[in-house]
């Protein structure tokens, strides 16, 4: 979903530099960022982890799944886009502060998504979606104390 | 001086200057405006100096478009007209409403806003308001407290004064009882104007009292102010049966018909339960006097006039009622922080999101802990939207015909595709803004542009129906609200305007009728 609105060169150049520093340092910390199933899982998990209670995300993912476009309803599709975008550092609260510099860039954007009527980012969205299609049962990803989703591996 | 209509033999013809039919807000600030001036004025009221049922019952009519208020029920019929039901909200339409812009046909006005400033100036003493000051900064309210996404570049803070409100029937009442030169008939029901053979003057004026009886109102200038309804029904009513009325040669009267929609645009729940609001004045949402100048003005949002022109959005008012209730507990998320659950409605997951992704949880319980106050757990927003011109959407004369004979109107009020699809672009913009500034996220009420929110329906301010345009072909008055094709036949109140902004009508309405009266002192000199 879109406002409507014309698209701002401006904040496309912002988002750009508010992120390339940190992009900088993952390209070179990494000679295949895509390519590294081990790495990349460890990068959803930081991710993931930024969700206090993991099933209130996927709740809400579950209907930001419906959402998004059929070709981004797999948790390695989301996480090549989230991943393509967001910085992710072993500090989650940096990795937070960004997230949600992000989330102001996508709303002023208009690349926003409606879930049941409601206005998100397109990045918390995909978010809440990964949270949906990965799985808390996931032990790799979340830890021994979720139940009831299915594993789902990261190619 | 005041007259009943009952008591004047049927046959009687009356004499004077200026006939003014109807004694709402636009015929009495006309009248008056003439008082002990010399010049003779018959103000005609169809009903009483109080409510009559027999009176109210001839403002029934049909509605055969879109579902609309019953017209028996959304204005007035008595001495005062729909002033005696009014809230009393005031505010100048804004310079963009009287603009033709894109995205928006059939707008524009002959006149800029600048242009009407000082009538709406003299208007606000009429109007029982303050200063003809609508800048919100200089009530009181200060910026800084204003949260981002009202302080532009797309939303701003607005404001409306609140009259008493003026009920123009009491108040001024007694100053008409004691003009020299000024006779309010009472219970004179117009039924048509008599123009010449040509059609470009109006000899006479009909008018029938309870009783049936009828007399004959000769005047040099006549001025129609019954209402934006009325006013309509009036000029196609003139003239013999099967014929289109008065002043309508192209087709215009009744048309454009407009009122302002009311509906729910959505749920906004906060990032910030604590968020200062000190800004947002409306005592009637929550019964919270934040200014002292609470009483007096009310503030809203609106869209800024770069936003309205760049994006060709109407303009509106936004204004929401803070939620305190149970259903809403976007607040019981955040106050959990990481420890609970939330429980699973979807503004507590909402909430939760927020304050996991949007980096907002700690500020808002700094904010808790340094700052009391009434934790809000959502804002249920209200969108009062302009109706974009429409020439399909109008009043005309059904079959049924009232007790003097008169056809009742039939409403067919229809709105556009584009009034839908603006409305939502606004909607997204507005929950896009918010969730930019941090405030919070935004549930759209509806996020269908075919259909409308359920709750929309227009409201009371019928407008439109005789819109003034310097091209006879596009209007049926001209600038100075003289019908195009009648030389001493004038209309006032909103039906005039061109187009409805999103200001309540009889700030302008007023303004306008003491143009009137000017203009009309000018010819009568």
């Amino acid at each position: 979903m879109s406002a409507g609105r014309a698209a701002y060169p401006r904040r496309q150049f912002l988002k750009g530099v508010l992120l390339a520093p940190i992009f900088c340092r993952r390209a070179s910390a990494r000679a295949a960022p895509f390519g590294d199933g081990s790495a990349r899982q460890a990068e959803i998990r930081t991710l993931l982890s930024m969700f206090a209670d993991i099933e209130v995300g996927a709740r809400v993912g579950r209907r930001c799944v419906e959402a998004l476009p059929a070709a981004e309803r797999s948790v390695a599709r989301l996480g090549q886009i989230l991943l393509g975008d967001l910085p992710v550092a072993g500090d989650i609260e940096q990795t937070r502060s960004l997230v949600g510099q992000r989330i102001r860039l996508d709303f002023a954007d208009g690349d926003t998504i409606g879930v049941d009527g409601w206005v998100l980012s397109a990045t918390e969205a995909r978010l809440c979606a990964l949270a949906a299609l990965a799985g808390p049962a996931d032990p790799d990803l979340y830890g021994p104390s979720g139940g009831g989703y299915p594993r789902i591996r990261i190619e | 001086m005041f007259i009943d209509m009952r008591s004047i033999p049927a046959g009687t013809a009356i004499e004077t200057d200026i006939c003014i039919v109807g004694a709402g807000a636009a015929g009495i600030t006309i009248a008056r405006a003439f008082a002990g001036s010399g010049v003779r004025v018959a103000l005609l009221e169809g009903g009483a100096m109080e409510f009559e049922e027999e009176s109210q019952e001839l403002y029934g009519g049909s509605s055969v478009g879109r579902p609309y208020l019953d017209p028996t029920a959304c204005r007035l019929r008595y001495f005062g007209g729909t002033t005696n039901h009014w809230g009393g909200w005031s505010l100048p339409l804004d310079p963009i409403d009287f603009e033709a812009r894109d995205g928006i046909p059939h707008g524009g006005w002959p006149f800029g806003r600048s242009h009407l400033d000082p009538w709406y100036d003299r208007a606000q003493k009429v109007l029982q308001l303050g200063p003809y000051n609508y800048d919100p900064y200089g009530w009181g309210i200060r910026r800084a407290l204003v949260p981002a996404p009202f302080d532009g570049p797309h939303f701003a803070v607005k404001m409306l004064q609140s009259s008493p409100p003026t009920r123009f029937g009491t108040v001024y009442a007694p100053e008409l009882r004691a003009a020299d030169g000024v006779s309010v008939y009472l219970h004179a029901n117009a039924l048509g104007f008599e123009a010449d053979e040509a059609g470009r003057r109006i000899r006479a004026l009909r008018v029938a009292s309870p009783s049936g009886g009828q007399v004959e109102v000769r005047s040099r200038i006549y001025v129609l102010s019954s209402g934006g309804l009325e006013n309509a029904r009036l000029l196609l009513s003139s003239g013999p049966d099967g014929s289109q009325g008065l002043g309508n040669d192209n087709d215009l009267v009744g048309r454009f018909f407009m009122v302002h929609l009311e509906y729910s645009a959505g749920l906004v729940a906060l990032s910030n339960p604590y968020t200062d609001f000190q800004f947002y004045t409306n005592t009637s949402s929550n019964g919270v006097v934040y200014s002292p100048f609470a009483q007096k003005f009310v503030s809203f949002i609106g869209l800024t006039e770069d936003t309205m022109r760049r994006l060709a959005l109407p303009n509106l008012k936004i204004m929401w009622y803070f939620d305190y209730g149970p259903e809403a507990r976007a607040i019981d998320a955040l106050r959990r922080l990481r420890n609970e659950p939330a429980g699973g409605s979807a503004a507590a997951d909402i909430g939760a999101i927020m304050h996991d992704l949007g980096g907002v949880g700690e500020f808002v319980f700094r904010k808790a802990l340094s700052r009391p106050a009434i934790p809000v757990a959502a804002l249920r927003v209200r969108f009062s939207s302009e109706p974009i011109p429409n020439p399909d959407s109008r009043i005309g004369l059904g079959d049924e015909r009232d007790r003097f004979g008169m056809r009742r109107i039939a409403i067919d009020w229809r709105l556009s595709a584009d009034d839908r699809r603006k409305s939502l672009a606004t909607q997204r913009l507005l929950a896009a803004e918010i969730g930019r500034a941090g405030l919070g996220r935004m549930q759209l009420s509806t996020d269908d542009e075919t259909s409308w929110p359920d709750d929309m329906y227009g409201n009371e301010h019928h407008i439109g129906t005789t819109r003034m345009h310097r091209d006879p072909k596009l209007g049926v008055v001209d600038e100075n609200c003289r019908l195009h094709a009648v030389e001493n036949l004038y209309v006032a109140g909103s039906s005039v305007f061109a187009t409805a902004g999103a200001a309540n009508p009889t700030l302008t309405i007023v303004a306008l009728s003491l143009r009137l009266a000017d203009h009309i002192k000018g010819k009568l000199a």
